[in-house]
């Protein structure tokens, strides 16, 4: 598969997560993932859309920027564009993100919190592919 | 996507039903916990949370569930999962939720 970069913004809203949900659907039926892995995806998507509706000092008036790079593997971004003035992601010991942080270590293998000049969750995932 | 919550008594079993039909995320979640508050109050023993129509739970879901579990189990009630879908399963069995919530076929 050629590498193709996909972004979605969307207004950084609870309402609005199942849309990143949707996409991240789309983009591993596009991947002819399987329905597992699938479900992976999307539920880390979401999840890391909610750590940082929860975590960061993102309002109803930004927006959570996501990006998937897909290859044979798929590398996904989910940031706000807001500085970590206020806030910042305690990810390994805040004791509200235990569940969130379980299922991403878990279903993807590889997470990384980076809260450089924006908040931005990084997170991959190697794919074993269904037939064609 | 929404949450609508149906709330049914089973007169036969003497239980108090409750049927998420959609998804528990962080806009519902917040939902789902107060309809489980409102309705633990008025059980005497157990609340069934029928899941046969949950599509999907998120981590905020499940904090929802345990911080009613944890109100219900000052009280002595029980929150029985009943149905659960293969995805929630592994999700519960992920989070190590399934040796704390008692979940029938």
């Amino acid at each position: 598969m050629m590498n193709e970069k996909i972004e979605l913004i969307i207004p950084a809203k609870a309402e609005n997560i199942s849309v990143a949900r949707l996409t991240a659907s789309s983009i591993g039926m596009k991947m002819k993932l399987s329905i597992d892995e699938i479900e992976d995806i999307k539920l880390c998507v979401g999840e890391a859309c909610n750590i940082l509706l929860q975590k960061s000092n993102i309002d109803k008036d930004d927006s959570i920027y996501i990006e998937f790079l897909i290859s044979e593997d798929i590398d996904i971004s989910v940031s706000t564009k807001k500085s970590k003035s206020k806030k910042s992601i305690e990810f390994v010991n805040d004791k509200e993100l235990t569940y969130a942080r379980m299922i991403l270590q878990t279903l993807m293998d590889c997470v990384e919190v980076d809260l450089n000049d924006d908040i931005k969750i990084i997170m991959k995932k190697d794919m074993e592919k269904i037939d064609e | 996507m929404s949450l609508k919550i149906q709330e049914t008594f089973d007169e036969k079993s003497n239980e108090l039903i409750l049927s998420p039909i959609g998804e528990i995320d962080i806009y519902t979640s917040e939902q789902f916990k107060k309809t489980l508050l409102d309705n633990i109050s008025k059980v005497k023993d157990r609340i069934i949370v029928d899941c046969e129509s949950l599509e999907f739970i998120d981590s905020t879901g499940l904090g929802a569930l345990v911080s009613v579990l944890k109100d219900s189990q000052e009280n002595n009630k029980e929150i029985v999962l009943r149905k659960v879908k293969p995805n929630i399963k592994k999700l519960l069995f992920l989070t190590k939720l399934d040796e704390v919530f008692k979940i029938e076929d």
